[in-house]
């Protein structure tokens, strides 16, 4: 009978560097295909479950990297996304204990929650929206982007699960 | 190991505060360093992200563009199916008017009504009735030649059959009236449906393929000279004592739009030259065409005017002619019959000219004499 032999911590990080990569991969490729008012980010998806695998303050790192990406592109809202996603990061990893368990919902859950957490942060510090249009993207946009984003990551989490897959112990 | 966790635990919270310090000065840094330092990160560690997005937007573009394309082609070709409709309509309009031009008067012009679904393939609705003159077992026809035989006429609406009807029968011969015999619809099947038959020709004469088949007169429904089909070849049937040759018809159904129904006095005062003379036809056609065309038409009426200008010199010339023919003039040139012919000579030369007309006999326009014996 076949024991499952524990994953050695070098081999995880390096699936989960893969999975961060092809998750940043996507961000740049396959959303601009997807362009619409609600649409999947791959990068809070690839910033959550390489955080979970992270210290917190490495996590922070990570997420200050992403947002700056994020924010060279945007230059306008310069600094905004790394402040978001420097946060985000940063309590994903601190919270994994209670949200990352092998489980599909609390998976989602956290996933969207992190998201609308992210989007609330990066459209207060940018200032991209005002008034109504700031009503109406944190109480429609947000979510629906959040639950879809969710989605997808249960999604990926599903078929890549030895990527995505947090190491046991 | 406390003393680790502690360690590492400061390590975080460094981390998360230089993080977080260096993300509000990007967020307060003037906007020129921003720009700037958003441009470096974009020319360097994001390029390949940079040009992957932009690749990707491209591909999505190309999408997008393609379906507007797509539309745009689907309406073009719409238009186009449209305008070739139209064209074949207007083709059709104009040899019908130049049918009717022929004609002269003694028929309807009539519009095919839809097929309605429980209606037979050899059967048609027209869009007039006796109101307009039509009358049962009258002859249908297009500018091609025989479309078929009205059977019931309402007040506003005739009921037809058409060549390809089991009940048609026409008398028919051929162009130059040296082959008799009675046309039908070829009873086949498939495409040979829509064929026809001449049938009961005597065995001593043929007909060559291409041969042009019209109505004889013979009987009371279609007068002489109907184009009905054209022969294909000769077909072997068990009446071993007649030939019978398949047809094509004239008017093929698919072509059968706005028709002529001729009313019994067209019929009686005969169509023998209204088919016959075809290149006739294609002028009429092609005059009633050009009279659309307004280049067309500033030319007639330029030619117009100069005809016009012409009779009115030689109706001057004829009244000159009158008075000097009671008083001769009194020089004459040889010459001044060349000059005659230009209309800028002198008034003397048209005169002296007019003087050499006048004893001919007029040149003869119309029809030849009846001969009248003595």
């Amino acid at each position: 009978m076949a024991i499952p032999q524990p994953q050695s911590a070098a081999a995880s990080m390096v699936r989960a560097w893969i999975g961060f990569l092809l998750l940043l991969l996507a961000q740049f490729a396959v959303r601009p295909l997807l362009s619409a008012r609600a649409s999947v980010d791959f990068l809070v998806i690839a910033v959550l479950f390489a955080a979970v695998r992270m210290r917190p303050g490495l996590a922070a790192l990570v997420g200050f990297g992403a947002g700056i990406a994020i924010d060279a592109l945007v230059p306008s809202a310069f600094g905004a996304a790394a402040v978001s996603f420097t946060a985000v990061a940063f309590v994903a990893s601190r919270v994994k204990a209670v949200f990352f368990a092998d489980h599909v919902a609390l998976t989602a859950l956290f996933v969207f929650v992190g998201k609308l957490i992210f989007d609330a942060l990066n459209t207060a510090f940018s200032g991209a929206a005002r008034g109504s249009d700031l009503v109406v993207q944190l109480l429609l946009w947000t979510p629906l982007s959040a639950a879809l984003t969710a989605l997808v990551a249960v999604v990926l989490l599903t078929v890549f699960r030895p990527l995505f897959r947090p190491a046991s112990g | 190991m406390a003393r680790s966790v502690r360690g590492g635990g400061r390590l975080d919270t460094g981390l998360l505060v230089s993080c977080l310090v260096l993300s509000v000065v990007c967020v307060v840094m003037p906007q020129r360093f921003r720009d700037s330092i958003a441009a470096g990160l974009r020319q360097t560690v994001l390029l390949p992200l940079v040009v992957l997005e932009g690749h990707a937007s491209g591909v999505r573009a190309t999408i997008t563009a393609r379906d507007a394309l797509l539309a745009t082609r689907a309406r073009a070709i719409t238009d186009t199916l449209s305008l070739r409709a139209v064209t074949d309509e207007n083709t059709t309009l104009r040899r019908i008017m130049g049918l009717s031009a022929r004609l002269g008067e003694g028929f309807v012009v009539a519009e095919v009504l839809p097929r309605r679904s429980t209606e037979e393939d050899f059967r048609m609705t027209l869009s007039v009735g006796s109101r307009a003159g039509v009358e049962p077992f009258a002859p249908i026809v297009t500018a091609d030649g025989l479309v078929g035989m009205t059977e019931r006429v309402d007040e506003n609406t005739t009921f037809a059959i058409t060549w390809a009807s089991p009940e048609f029968r026409v008398s028919a011969m051929s162009e130059n009236g040296s082959v008799f015999g009675v046309v039908q619809p070829h009873l086949g099947v498939g495409v040979e449906r829509l064929l026809l038959e001449l049938r009961f020709v005597p065995f001593r004469k043929t007909l060559d393929s291409g041969a042009v088949v019209v109505s004889s007169g013979l009987g009371t429904t279609y007068p002489r000279g109907i184009p009905i089909g054209t022969v294909i070849g000769e077909i072997t049937t068990s009446e071993k004592w007649a030939r019978t040759y398949l047809l094509t018809p004239s008017v093929l159904p698919a072509f059968i739009g706005p028709v002529i129904v001729l009313r019994p006095s067209r019929g009686t005062r005969g169509v023998n030259t209204i088919w016959m003379n075809v290149a006739s036809a294609d002028s009429a056609a092609r005059a009633i065409a050009a009279a659309g065309d307004s280049v067309a038409r500033l030319s007639a009426m330029a030619e117009l005017a100069a005809r016009r200008a012409v009779v009115d010199s030689v109706l001057a010339d004829s009244l000159m002619r009158d008075r000097l023919l009671s008083t001769p003039p009194t020089v004459r040139s040889p010459m001044t019959r060349v000059d005659s012919a230009r209309a800028d000579s002198g008034r003397r030369a048209r005169l002296d000219s007019m003087r050499m007309r006048a004893p001919t006999v007029p040149p003869r326009t119309g029809p030849p004499p009846a001969f009248e014996p003595r």
